[in-house]
């Protein structure tokens, strides 16, 4: 697979983990490319990371500005063609969250190489409206209809940020389990921090993919205390 | 009780939900438009009011007449937009109704950046509106405190029958942290028998108005006020010290500023500096008495804000001149470095002494 | 009556490729030139059949950028 759009429900943690997906990529590829078309959020965007990406070789797609923080408007670079289409380039999409954001993806819909193309949909177990089967089904089919693609594979990315637990982590798995009896889409991925990762069970769907937490700052892990 | 993951916004807009609002008039603003768009899909839901006014200025109003019927009822918005309520809120406090504002500052002044800044603690402190008033203002530094303030503004906002602030900043709003809606402190509130209901034939019309010609008349109206405000330095001031028993330099810090500062403390201790903070959680009323009780083991204080300096006046006026009284910040919407607070902290040391 | 006859003209630079104006040709007449790429990086609309031009302006009504000017001619 070469392009990998990253679609999910809005707090997810898809720009987390399209910028850890970009950085294993990368370790695997020589050309890799991540495009940030998230024109919902106004802070912590993948693009943010923009220079520990290129630090790493990975191109960055932003916005039409040129500017990565700062600015909420919904311009997003024609640059992001090129990658799509180049046929080589391994290309990691962040879309804005739930169907809002995907909509942006039908834009250039006709450009995405599907026979080459991961759809995936992120799913945190612990994020309100995605605590149920019907909560991440609704999101699905919010985002296959407005982005006019469908969903190829899900990514248990359930967390509480670093206060996360293996339990949390499994009751994602069991509920992506239930996702993928009712609408066939594999869970493609599994994501957590080190400690999670390593403590996981075998029978744990998904490919493993340690997350660096590269978009919370140093000060923003102090929540235990007020 | 379950823990979930939220946006500060989402869980402010939950958060009041939870403490009974049912009615918020709101406009669109970065960095808070999680706050009328969560409000607009969950309000009907439990059989409440949403609108998007024209303006804040038209929500502010809404909100003085739905506070005005008895209702639970909040607005929200980002700097200039409390900006453009200044004077919908000197009304509100003048005609003694309820209600809830946040403000999820950004940077300024006017029209700014949508990056997170503390600049509008005078403009929350000192009241932007004419008249003298002052309402009680929160400032949570992380979700979890803001969605405790939140449902409880609601309670206390009744309970005085004056606004309520909830003051954060762009990443309380944006930042996503886990948190849990727990029952809310109640207080013995009286019946809202000044609300305009419909009398139904039984009662005379109730009218809410801040117009008082009679000076005599006004004046005895202000004192009501300021025995009000009164009551609310006395009862109402939260503060949290953190290492503050043995401290020789003390930090003032709120919200986010308060969690960076946190930090540098961990630094500055490692290198043997005792440092402490002192995080007022209600900007109004400050807590005084906090400094009061300081000890001459204190070398220095140090407001450190995002933004050119405004919480200093508090530390000044609090201090009296016992203690010398520095200040760092960033402003503009940039965010505060934790070596830089480091920094500031061993030169302000090296001055003193 | 005769029908009326337009000569559209694209500020081609302008165009950043939203196809609004593609979906309300009456005729269906508008495309995307998917041959060439604009300075901002994108296909710019362009008209595939000049003759069956109605001059109705849609096009140059929706276009959020100015890009479009329709001459009428006859």
């Amino acid at each position: 697979m070469r392009v990998f759009v990253v679609t999910g429900h809005y707090g997810s943690g898809k720009s987390e983990f399209s910028v850890n997906l970009a950085l294993v990529l990368r370790s695997r590829e020589q050309s890799v490319a991540l495009a940030d078309v998230d024109v919902v959020n106004p802070y912590f965007r993948s693009r943010e990371q923009r220079a520990l990406l290129e630090h790493h070789g990975i191109r960055v797609i932003g916005n039409t500005m040129g500017v990565d923080r700062g600015v909420d408007i919904p311009a997003v670079s024609a640059d992001v063609y090129g990658p799509l289409t180049d046929g080589t380039t391994t290309t990691v999409i962040d879309a804005g969250g739930d169907p809002v954001g995907a909509r942006l993806l039908g834009s250039f819909r006709r450009l995405i190489p599907l026979n080459e193309t991961e759809v995936l949909c992120v799913v945190n177990a612990l994020r309100p409206s995605t605590r149920a089967v019907d909560g991440v089904i609704e999101q699905i089919q919010g985002i296959e209809t407005a982005s006019g693609l469908r969903i190829s594979g899900l990514v248990n990315n359930t967390h509480l940020l670093e206060h996360t637990e293996v339990e949390q982590v499994l009751a994602g798995d069991l509920l992506c389990g239930a996702v993928t009896e009712q609408t066939g889409i594999p869970v493609r991925y599994v994501a957590a921090v080190k400690p999670v990762i390593d403590a996981l069970p075998d029978d744990v769907a998904g490919e493993r993919i340690t997350i660096g937490m590269h978009l919370r700052d140093a000060w923003m892990l102090t929540a235990k205390e007020a | 009780m379950e823990k979930v993951l939220m946006k500060g916004n989402e869980a402010i807009a939950q958060a009041a939900i939870h403490g009974g609002c049912r009615y918020f008039f709101g406009y669109p603003i970065t960095p808070q438009n999680e706050i009328p768009e969560y409000m607009s899909r969950e309000m009907p839901k439990v059989g409440g009011v949403f609108l998007q006014a024209e303006s804040e200025v038209a929500a502010i109003n809404m909100v003085y007449g739905a506070a005005g019927a008895g209702a639970r009822v909040m607005t929200s918005s980002s700097s200039p937009g409390i900006a453009l309520k200044q004077e919908g809120i000197s009304y509100i406090v003048g005609s003694e109704v309820p209600c809830v504002i946040v403000n999820i500052s950004r940077g300024g002044p006017g029209l700014g950046g949508i990056q997170p800044s503390q600049a509008d603690y005078y403009q929350s402190t000192r009241g932007g509106g004419n008249g003298d008033y002052q309402f009680i203002v929160f400032a949570p530094a992380n979700i979890q405190e803001a969605v405790d303030l939140t449902a409880e503004a609601f309670e206390i906002a009744d309970f005085y029958r004056n606004p309520v602030m909830i003051l954060g900043d762009g990443m309380i709003g944006q930042m996503m942290e886990p948190v849990v809606f727990h029952e809310t402190p109640k207080r013995t509130l009286e019946p809202k028998t000044w609300a305009t209901t419909g009398t139904k034939g039984t009662r005379k019309p109730n009218i809410i108005n801040s117009l008082h010609l009679d000076p005599a008349d006004l004046e005895k109206h202000n004192q009501h006020l300021q025995r009000k405000y009164q009551t609310m330095c006395e009862k109402e001031t939260r503060v949290e010290h953190y290492q503050l028993d043995d401290a020789e330099f003390v930090f003032v810090a709120y919200g986010t500023s308060a969690r960076i500062v946190k930090n540098a403390i961990g630094d500055l201790r490692a290198r043997g500096i005792k440092a402490g903070l002192i995080r007022p959680i209600t900007v109004w009323p400050f807590p005084h008495a906090s400094f009061a009780a300081l000890t001459d083991r204190v070398k220095a204080v140090m407001s450190v804000e995002m933004s050119c300096g405004q919480m200093i006046d508090d530390v000044r006026i609090a201090t009296a001149g016992r203690f010398p009284v520095g200040f760092h910040g960033r402003s503009g919407g940039m965010i505060l470095v934790q070596q830089e607070v480091v920094e500031a902290c061993e030169t302000m040391l090296k001055e003193v002494q | 009556m005769a029908r009326a006859k337009g000569s559209v003209v694209f500020d081609v630079n302008r165009c950043k490729g939203c196809e609004l104006c593609t979906s309300v040709c009456p005729v269906d007449i508008v495309v995307m030139d998917t041959t060439t790429i604009n300075a901002k990086g994108y296909h710019p609309a362009t008209v595939n059949d000049m003759e069956k031009c109605i001059a109705c302006g849609n096009c140059a009504t929706i276009c959020p950028d100015l890009v479009i000017r329709v001459e009428r001619i006859a």
